[in-house]
């Protein structure tokens, strides 16, 4: 019976066929991810990294890059505005640590 | 060391789906001493194709988008640089129609009630990628179905019924549900997730891994 799984590794892969359009962020951007929350947040690695890889299933490359930004304090509105993200994707954006860190957490 | 249970999530018009199964058959002979039993599990990359499929390039061109052209010719040639060490010829140009995938689907489910799934997903990869031929097809289907021994006349049959859709469907929302975003996906033990077509050594010691774990009591 499977209940939860966890995904091996950090990087949400480059060889697989994604369903839609969403554009993944690559290992390198996911590996900063991790260090930026890592480094400014008390989460911890193992709660950092699931947040990384949940951002990446969430988020296309240009949104996890402002997502990140968001991390280290930058203002990112008129990133988000540049981007062509829409108010439901800013909003998720600008939400995303928060209602996210706390079942993460509880998963590690 | 324990047996490895492996549920391995594909869609049969994924390319990575193919490479990742030889990968995955490779990685078995590479840890002989583990026994694996592999189930294949559905995922549709795009469900909302009509059942009478779509022209594959138009399709191709409209879900990739201009802005992401440049990521996509470079997907198609390492797949068609990797494919003949894996033994696959990819050939994306010559092909036609974007099918539905769940009556292939359904065709691997009723294989693999034979022991033949795995023998249904290779033959349905290769009429897809190598000979071009429309897996969305009942005809097709059955004919991939005689050639791997199969009943061809029940699987007609079956394939002009609902017969186990639900059931696919259910499946493939659960696996969605625990995160699945991608294809292929391997499941080991119904513990961690290994995704993508991961070269074979890495799919072996994730076997080695799934071996070394303690089995799951269920509740």
């Amino acid at each position: 019976m499977i209940r939860a799984i966890g995904f091996a590794g950090l990087v949400i892969s480059l060889t697989a066929c994604s369903a839609g359009t969403h554009t993944p962020p690559d290992g390198a951007e996911q590996a900063r991810f991790a260090a930026v929350c890592v480094e400014r947040f008390e989460y911890g690695e193992q709660a950092c990294a699931c947040l990384s890889r949940r951002a990446a299933q969430r988020f296309d490359a240009a949104a996890y890059a402002i997502l990140i930004d968001s991390m280290t304090g930058e203002p990112i509105r008129s990133q988000m505005e540049a981007a062509g993200l829409n108010a439901s994707e800013q909003g998720a954006v600008s939400r995303f640590v928060v209602e996210t860190a706390l079942s993460c957490q509880n998963e590690t | 060391m324990s047996d490895v249970h492996v549920d391995l999530v594909l869609d049969p018009v994924c390319p990575w789906c193919w490479l990742g199964h030889r990968y995955w058959r490779a990685a078995q002979d590479l840890v002989p001493e583990i026994p694996v039993e592999t189930q294949l599990r559905p995922f549709q990359l795009d469900a909302s194709i009509p059942k009478a499929g779509l022209p594959y390039q138009d399709y191709m061109k409209k879900r990739v988008g201009e802005d992401s052209q440049g990521r996509f010719k470079a997907m198609r040639e390492h797949l068609e640089a990797a494919g003949p060490a894996a033994g696959i010829v990819f050939n994306f140009d010559e092909i036609a129609v974007r099918p539905n995938t769940m009556d292939a689907h359904r065709l691997i489910r009723w294989a693999q009630g034979q022991d033949k799934g795995e023998d249904a997903a290779e033959a349905v990869f290769k009429a897809y990628f190598e000979e071009q031929r429309d897996i969305g097809s009942s005809a097709e289907l059955t004919a991939i179905a005689d050639s791997i021994g199969l009943d061809a006349t029940l699987v007609s049959e079956l394939l002009a019924t609902p017969r186990d859709t639900d059931t696919l469907e259910r499946e493939e929302r659960f696996y969605r549900s625990l995160g699945v975003a991608g294809v292929p996906c391997f499941i080991f033990n119904g513990a961690f997730a290994v995704s993508g077509a991961e070269a074979p050594e890495v799919l072996a010691d994730a076997i080695r891994k799934a071996a070394s774990l303690p089995p799951e009591e269920d509740a």
